[in-house]
């Protein structure tokens, strides 16, 4: 295979095929596939965007420069959330076996750097054509220079994501942190920006917000002045929260998941990334004509944590499925723990946005079965692709799979022509289709072990 | 292969901390080419913090590992080419690679030879000599003594000048292991340094020409090999004896 391949090649598909197709006979190609599915997904999902932006009315009259602070602002926010959503992967491996055998190899710092960054490259260009579709529309729509929206997008996402490939602060909940600091600031300065005396400032609040988002770069340019710190951890020890003297049979899951350091810390930022939502809707007394849609950002957050689950357990035959009775209670007990994490996870949304629906009871209704549909689709892919510790890119794709079926779902069962009743009916059915989907994969896995 | 001279690797005034409980001191230490030195010790004395910290793993906080005069743990190219690492941890590999992807992967970056036939054959000799039968096999599904044959390939494949080796023995069978002592022995006879972390004392015992031996994570002994058998009949009754000491002690 590598009769007539360079030295570079050699390393960097290793570190694409490490990175994202891990667990299969073939990884090259898996990981080929994956990150072509991920950008056909991410194209997709971005001219649906597009698609229902073309029918909404858009205001215009806003100057160049502040829109170009607004794209920039939305695409720093969502570089930062995606990284932070896979940080939480990286965080948990306290040995980076990758690293560890890069750092034994006799590397130029720009070789290493480029390994280090390759995979978030990668992740990077998914982002940007997400966006692609949308912002040339909206930049047809109100008049601006398409280009200038699009460097506005790139940029801010390539500074959100920046940041966050820092070695320091080491803490991802210090990061998650600062960042929930930074985007605070973002949209008080944006509030003002919106004020009429605020536009006397005009100049001042944007290089202010300009400056935030910049100093986000800093990760790029530490990670290349800093390369030799992480190839192990300073510390090898985790302390476990005990076994409980009592577990119910269906319970072992939920005590699993809050045992294992990566999906307690990956639980932990999805939790303070919906509480500072809802405190900061709570904060500004902000009103929403349609409640129910803004629950979809809650069950984003509770898909990305399900993402995590699986990997806490061997591929192909974990343990537990002998010890929980066989593989129908193995999957009962992880949709148990992942509905349980998913609903406390949007219940600050909840809380924050109950008050703006009219039936209290079905908007109740309505949040479980779209926690649990986020929960459970999110398991689902995690089921695929199983992404292990420090496996980030078959996070990123499993993450952007379940995002993307929350996102796309409504629209395939055309929830502007139901009811809200329906809807619910709508998201329960999807989620059990979804639950039987997980049940089938696991049989069909456990039947393949061994026959490769 | 070429004889080498005036190779050392020098340690001085080390401390590494593995964590917020344990540290090792080693104030000073000299490997000198051609020999073999056994670090041996307890179960979590500090053999593999050590072993770490000499390949450049593991920052120190104070002091200073040199190869060949330049710091161990620095990103110079000549450093790493000095150095051969074979871990204990099997998982020290990259389990999407077949082997002979590992091994052309490593050979391309140590750059050992930029003719390929001849880096094929080096692989498939060394192969044989450890009697590595699937070597087209993807490393994450070979068996622990597998792939711990394909670490040894790994970490002698590009001749470095020195061999540091994390448990040698664990889970090789014992032809394998007869073979790749062997591999080390040739390598040692033609200007390697090896340095080997066991707590196999019989095994130090007839491989090393000095033995280290560390207690929580300092050394309490360093000493010929010749002259611990000559004054106390073997290894093992000196690290008895040693480690009986420190308990009183205690």
């Amino acid at each position: 295979m590598l009769q007539s391949q360079s030295k570079s090649y050699l390393l960097y598909s290793t570190v694409v095929s490490t990175r994202f197709g891990s667990g299969s006979d073939r990884p090259l190609r898996t990981a080929t596939l994956r990150i072509v599915g991920a950008f056909a997904c991410a194209l997709f999902v971005s001219f649906i965007m597009s698609k229902s932006i073309q029918n909404t009315q858009l205001p215009t009259g806003i100057p160049s420069n502040v829109l170009f602070a607004i794209v920039l602002t939305v695409g720093f926010i969502l570089g930062g959330f995606t990284m932070l959503a896979s940080g939480s992967i990286q965080q948990a491996g306290s040995r980076n076996v990758m690293q560890a055998l890069l750092a034994l190899m006799p590397l130029r710092s720009r070789q290493r750097w480029l390994c280090e960054i390759l995979p978030v490259m990668i992740i990077w260009s998914i982002l940007i054509v997400f966006g692609l579709a949308t912002i040339c529309v909206i930049s047809q729509k109100i008049g601006v220079s398409r280009m200038l929206l699009n460097l506005a997008w790139t940029a801010g996402l390539f500074c959100g994501m920046a940041g966050q490939l820092a070695h320091r602060p080491s803490s991802l909940f210090i990061k998650t942190t600062i960042f929930i600091g930074q985007v605070a600031l973002l949209l008080a300065l944006f509030e003002h920006l919106l004020q009429p005396s605020g536009r006397q400032h005009l100049n001042l609040i944007l290089s202010i917000m300009y400056i935030t988002i910049g100093l986000h770069c800093y990760g790029v340019i530490e990670l290349l002045f800093n390369l030799t710190v992480p190839y192990i951890s300073d510390s090898n020890t985790e302390h476990m929260p005990l076994i409980p003297k009592y577990i119910p049979f269906y319970g072992w899951f939920l005590v699993k998941l809050w045992r294992n350091k990566r999906t307690r810390t990956s639980f932990g930022v999805a939790l303070l990334l919906s509480l500072s939502t809802a405190v900061s809707i709570l904060v500004r007394g902000t009103t929403f004509s349609d409640p129910y849609g803004m629950l979809i950002l809650g069950a984003i957050l509770a898909s990305m944590f399900a993402c995590d689950t699986r990997g806490t357990m061997k591929r192909n035959v974990p343990p537990e499925i002998v010890l929980l009775r066989g593989v129908r209670s193995l999957v009962k007990n992880e949709i148990l723990g992942v509905l349980i994490y998913g609903i406390i996870i949007g219940l600050p949304m909840y809380f924050a946005l109950h008050g703006n629906a009219t039936n209290q009871i079905l908007f109740l209704m309505f949040f479980v079965s779209v926690q649990a549909f986020s929960s459970i689709i999110g398991l689902l892919a995690s089921t695929i692709f199983v992404p292990s510790t420090q496996d980030t890119g078959a996070q990123f794709i499993s993450a952007v799979i379940a995002s993307a079926a929350i996102v796309l779902f409504p629209r395939v069962a055309q929830f502007s022509r139901v009811s809200v009743s329906v809807q619910v009916a709508l998201w329960s059915e999807a989620a059990a289709i979804a639950w039987i989907l997980v049940y089938f994969y696991e049989i069909v896995r456990r039947k393949q072990y061994g026959r490769t | 292969m070429r004889k080498r001279h005036r190779l050392l690797l020098s340690v001085n005034g080390l401390r590494v901390r593995r964590n917020a409980k344990f540290e090792i001191n080693i104030p000073f230490l000299v490997v000198t080419p051609g020999t073999v030195t056994c670090i041996v010790g307890a179960n979590g004395s500090g053999k593999t913090t050590f072993v770490e910290s000499l390949v450049g793993l593991l920052p120190p906080i104070e002091g200073e590992v040199r190869i060949n005069g330049d710091i161990a743990h620095s990103d110079n190219p000549y450093v790493k080419r000095a150095i051969g690492y074979v871990p204990d941890d099997d998982s020290w590999i990259i389990p999407e690679l077949t082997a002979r992807e590992y091994f052309e992967l490593l050979m391309s970056v140590q750059l050992v030879s930029q003719n390929r036939i001849l880096m094929r054959r080096r692989v498939d000799q060394m192969s044989q000599e450890l009697m590595l039968t699937s070597i087209d096999q993807q490393l994450g599904q070979l068996s622990h003594g597998n792939k711990k044959k394909v670490q040894i390939i790994a970490g002698l494949l590009h001749d470095p000048h020195f061999i540091i080796v994390d448990e040698l023995r664990n889970g090789l069978d014992p032809i394998a292991i007869i073979r790749a002592e062997a591999l080390l022995k040739a390598r040692m006879q033609s200007g390697s340094a090896i340095i080997a972390a066991t707590h196999d004392l019989w095994w130090a015992e007839r491989f090393a020409d000095e033995i280290v031996m560390i207690r929580r994570g300092q050394i309490i002994l360093r000493e010929a090999t010749e002259s611990i058998v000559s004054h106390y009949g073997s290894v093992e009754s000196r690290f008895m004896e040693l480690y009986d000491d420190a308990a009183v002690a205690k």
